[in-house]
């Protein structure tokens, strides 16, 4: 497949930006201390182009950390259907990919659906980082994920609309009038770890009792980390609260995550994963074998997050490389 | 008939009593129970057959120790207030010293006069229905609590540690910075005030319902010393199990 592009100039990129949050509520990386997040931004000024990876993945705003998903009384209950327009500004291929996996998921979830239905997602280009392995992940291709994408070359970026909301936005004025022919975008660069997927798909239930299962979750605090800042993680429970005055209660959606003891318990007590051990595996069987037979990617997009935020250094391509999975 | 409620406090800060009145719902609550007992709310207070009872505080002294038992006797249901009553609170850091030692410490001449136990929070006294963790609580678990048992319902327990909320909130972690931590091991739903601070958290809130104490310590003799990790666990709920492991030095 052919994909057209158009150059926009670097000094046209302001222009591009306002012309976005006339309609959209902008969310886009910023700085925070030393590091990344992503933000609501009023001003152009205040966005960062060229980052590493921002703290939290575009997820926070699509499945919130803590969201009211309906009120009820005695009258009855009102759903909580969200309105709110976004569009990201600058993500990178990794997190753009990301939502467009989370979608295989959440496509039929009203709340989540209310959003993305309203959403823009313009995609920029990066800097690979050690930590990165979307290459081996299969998530460094420009899909349609991307409403439109923003490749730098040289002091210009060339835009590429994947959907009829970018389409629009490439034929203002502010892009040049001629075009770029390309086969395919995709962000090339030697990974420090490669992994074969193919073969970690394999291992994974091949090697279920392989010692690095019992090694990795000795180290493992179950503190949660990299399960909060995977743009792919999605675990979550329900909880209500009422407020017996004034007689009103609220249901939430708020994050979990499957390595707590919690997660696998039923009703009754019993609990299908009663050992770390077997919970933290179950992060890697769900994204690397059930998430692929399911919809045949699997849910990781090597971001690099889990392993730059673990406190206790674990890598996760290296589980992967004693496994067998290279 | 409005549910009677009694709110007693023993060796303690008062903090928690103080979030109960900074609750946002307060004068909805006042409106639903009938508050029979608070002596540092209203003046005139009476014994009776309580519905709840929430104990504020750790019990010191034998005085303390027979209050406790008479409130089990008139209480339906007795809520731990804080992390004083729940785990021994910040008094418990007597129970690791000697207790002579430390009464001449403070006071001096007056010591003999001065009565103080080795500080056992309010579960190992009576029977504890429910605790409501923190120093302080924060008003809004006190409001769920209430909320709950006035709906009949069983108060929820939060299944989560603080790390959740910590970077919930974009925190870098202290641990990766070289600081100790406790947020790992720790009872979370207080919103990671510390770590957001910048300051450690200190896990004032009590361990976790199952946690990875010894990958906890492995981590944290990389970065301190023993002398702080223990100082780290004996701080706020000294007496919780796990913890009190830790903070007696066994590490
Ligand atoms: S994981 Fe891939 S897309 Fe994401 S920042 Fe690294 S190189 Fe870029
Ligand atoms: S598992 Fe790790 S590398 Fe993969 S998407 Fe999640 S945070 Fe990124
Ligand atoms: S971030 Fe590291 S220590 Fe924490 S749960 Fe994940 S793998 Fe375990
Ligand atoms: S700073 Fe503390 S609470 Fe926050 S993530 Fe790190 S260990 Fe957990
Ligand atoms: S962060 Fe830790 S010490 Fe601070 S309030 Fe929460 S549990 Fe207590």
């Amino acid at each position: 497949m052919t994909l057209m592009g158009k150059i926009i100039k670097k000094e046209n990129l302001k222009r591009l930006f306002d012309d976005v949050s006339r309609e959209f509520k902008v969310i886009a990386p910023v700085k925070k201390g030393e590091d990344y997040v992503l933000s609501e931004v009023e001003s152009f000024s205040d966005v960062v182009l060229d980052y590493p990876t921002t703290i939290l993945p575009p997820k926070k705003f699509l499945l919130p950390y803590k969201e009211p998903i309906f009120a009820f009384d005695a009258e009855g209950f009102k759903d909580l259907i969200p309105d709110e327009k976004i569009a990201f500004f600058g993500l990178h291929l990794c997190d753009a990919n990301a939502i467009g996996r989370l979608d295989l998921v959440f496509w039929n979830d009203p709340y989540y659906r209310a959003r993305r239905d309203r959403m823009l997602i313009i995609g920029i280009s990066c800097k690979p980082t050690e930590t990165c392995f979307c290459k081996s992940m299969k998530a460094n291709s420009l899909t349609n994920a991307c409403d439109l994408f923003l490749l730098a070359k040289d002091d210009k970026y060339i835009g590429f609309s994947m959907t009829e909301k970018g389409r629009k936005i490439v034929s203002q004025l502010y892009f040049e009038p001629e075009t770029v022919n390309v086969e395919e975008v995709k962000i090339e660069y030697e990974e420090k770890l490669s992994l074969n997927l193919y073969k970690v798909e394999r291992k994974i239930l091949e090697d279920y009792n392989n010692p690095v299962w019992d090694e990795t979750a000795k180290k493992c605090l179950a503190c949660t980390n990299c399960t909060v800042v995977c743009p792919l993680c999605y675990c979550f429970d329900v909880v209500d609260e009422t407020f017996i005055f004034p007689g009103e209660g609220l249901r939430f959606r708020c994050w979990d995550s499957c390595l707590l003891l919690s997660f696998a318990r039923v009703a009754g007590g019993h609990n299908f994963r009663r050992d770390l051990k077997a919970r933290y595996r179950n992060v890697y069987t769900h994204k690397f074998k059930t998430y692929i037979d399911e919809f045949g990617v699997p849910s990781c997009v090597g971001c690099g997050r889990c392993i730059i935020f673990c406190p206790a250094n674990i890598d996760m391509r290296e589980v992967l490389f004693k496994l067998g999975g290279v | 008939m409005r549910p009677k409620v009694a709110i007693f406090d023993l060796t303690d800060c008062e903090g928690c009593e103080v979030q109960i009145v900074n609750s946002k719902l307060i004068d909805k609550v006042l409106e639903g129970v009938e508050i029979v007992h608070f002596r540092l709310g209203q003046r005139v207070n009476r014994w009776e057959k309580f519905d709840v009872a929430f104990v504020e505080g750790a019990a010191i002294t034998s005085d303390e120790l027979e209050l406790v038992k008479k409130i089990r006797e008139h209480s339906k249901l007795v809520i731990a207030l804080g992390s004083c009553a729940c785990f021994g609170g910040i008094a418990a850091i007597n129970n690791f010293m000697d207790l002579d030692e430390a009464k001449r410490y403070v006071y001096g001449e007056n010591a003999d006069k001065i009565e103080v136990l080795y500080v056992k929070p309010l579960p190992e006294i009576i029977k504890v229905d429910f605790m409501i963790r923190g120093c302080p609580i924060t008003p809004e678990d006190f409001e769920r609590v209430v909320s709950d048992l006035l709906a009949g319902r069983i108060p929820r327990e939060h299944t989560r540690p603080v790390c959740i909320d910590c970077k919930s909130k974009e925190n870098i972690c202290l641990l990766l910075k070289g600081i100790p931590c406790a947020g790992p091991v720790t009872y979370g739903g207080c919103g990671a005030p510390c770590p957001s601070a910048g300051m450690p958290c200190d896990g004032c809130r009590g361990p976790l319902e199952e946690l990875q104490m010894s990958a906890e310590l492995e981590l944290l003799k990389k970065i301190a010393t023993k002398e702080d990790i223990v100082r780290l666990f004996r701080k706020y709920a000294p007496m919780a199990s796990m913890f009190k492991e830790v903070g007696g030095g066994k590490l």
